[in-house]
């Protein structure tokens, strides 16, 4: 019975990396990509070039998890950093503290009750997987991402993009996920993660500045 | 030749020290109660009565060199229908896993992700939380048996064993086999009979890993 339970949880633990690398890249792709072309011929050439001139972004997010059936919210502010190349930073700072930092193929972890985790995701064929699509956020080629089907729709004030997962393993998690863009400032202000539950995922982004200095010192993995 | 037997004889040695040490360390010891009298009433138990309760929550734990750890958020909710619901998520809002008791105590996986889904673990969990939340039928809450110091009730396989503290609180609480040996050890704050702790660590002795969780304000 020992064995079992560690090996279901060790397990659990690489599942659980692959997976929120996952979240993380649409956090990222979202972030990044503040400008959008409703034209999916042209979106992958918009993107690549957006990416090129982007070279930071930090914002305030506000995360709500809404779960349905319990009738329950659960909301997390903190503050998302990003900088070329590679580096990602997710702050959580209330009501828990929860820090993840990503710097070229290293992710380190740090959670409320202080545990580091580091870990370096070239050392598995899964969190390899995870580094590629990590890339693809990076480089725009995420919107070609096979995880998904996307749909697009707008209004005056913004653009929205319907995704839908396509493989297996994201369709075990979401239904779909919907991202919302300002059309005038071209940032990301809302995603929404339709779980298979029911449950609900909203993050909120504002404040969002892009190409300011940001500190190299934030995406230290010591 | 003789050097390399050696060698390989003092790290067979070393090995078995290690293993040794390592047992020992996961080992929870016994614990020493009295023969303990029958129940009285001065002395019950409660069930969990908060409405909501919110834990960051970590789980560590190994095997041989081998480590890991988890952390999310730990939803603790009592319904309207008098069921109970305790959901485990990642701080990012995924769930790992959501179990309902009914109103009879009757235990239930509403979901739970694949990798998790071993009755192994399923088992030690649901056990852990019965004890934490005290989700016990009524026939096992008539047998209990107390010296003031403790009280003690007999679970399906096992015993639950809570310290008493003056003016109605509980503070550490145990399972034991039947040689009351630890299994699980809850080292929690101190907390009020009807209530949960603020923060607590739970220590699985022979599984080799703990749970920690500490309350979360909003």
């Amino acid at each position: 019975m020992t064995l079992l339970i560690f090996l279901t949880l060790h397990f659990i633990d690489i599942e659980y990396i692959m997976k929120y690398g996952l979240g993380l890249c649409l956090v990222v792709k979202m972030m990044l990509s503040n400008s959008f072309d409703m034209h999916a011929q042209n979106l992958n050439e918009v993107f690549a070039q957006q990416m090129h001139k982007t070279t930071s972004v930090t914002s305030q997010f506000k995360q709500t998890k809404n779960m349905k059936l319990l009738k329950e919210k659960i909301t997390s502010t903190g503050i998302f950093y990003y900088k070329k190349d590679n580096k990602v930073r997710i702050e959580y700072q209330h009501p828990y503290n929860y820090l993840v930092v990503l710097n070229n193929g290293q992710m380190y972890i740090k959670d409320n009750f202080g545990k580091v985790n580091q870990i370096n995701t070239k050392n598995s064929q899964l969190l390899k997987a995870v580094n590629s699509i990590m890339i693809d956020c990076m480089n725009g080629n995420i919107l070609n991402n096979k995880e998904f089907n996307a749909s697009t729709t707008q209004t005056d004030k913004q653009y929205l993009v319907h995704l839908v997962p396509v493989s297996a393993e994201m369709k075990k998690m979401y239904n779909n996920i919907d991202v919302v863009f300002d059309k005038k400032a071209l940032h990301v202000v809302q995603v929404k993660m339709a779980e298979i539950s029911g449950d609900e995922t909203l993050m909120e982004y504002f404040d969002t500045k892009t190409n300011t200095a940001v500190d190299d010192k934030l995406f230290k993995i010591k | 030749m003789i050097n390399y037997l050696k060698l390989n004889k003092l790290l067979y040695i070393l090995a078995f020290l290690w293993v040794i040490g390592s047992l020992m360390s996961c080992a929870g010891g016994r614990l020493k109660i009295n023969n303990l009298s029958s129940f009285t009433a001065q002395h019950s138990i409660q069930r969990n009565e908060l409405e909501k309760v919110i834990y960051t929550c970590q789980i560590n734990g190994g095997y041989l060199w081998k480590k890991y750890s988890l952390s999310g958020l730990l939803l603790i909710k009592k319904m309207d229908d008098e069921s109970s619901r305790v959901v485990f998520q990642n701080e990012m809002g995924m769930t790992f896993f959501d179990f309902e008791w009914d109103s009879l105590h009757q235990f239930k996986v509403l979901s739970i992700i694949d990798k998790m889904n071993h009755e192994a673990l399923i088992k030690t969990l649901k056990k852990d939380f019965e004890v934490l939340l005290r989700l016990y039928p009524a026939i096992q809450l008539e047998n209990l048996k107390s010296d003031g110091s403790y009280i003690m009730l007999n679970l399906p396989k096992g015993k639950a064993v809570y310290t008493l503290l003056p003016q109605n609180y509980l503070q550490n609480v145990f399972i034991v086999d039947d040689a009351n040996k630890k299994i699980v050890s809850f080292l929690a704050t101190p907390f009020q009979n009807n209530s949960v702790p603020s923060s607590m660590t739970i220590q699985h002795h022979k599984a080799n890993f703990d749970i920690h969780l500490k309350q979360l304000h909003q």
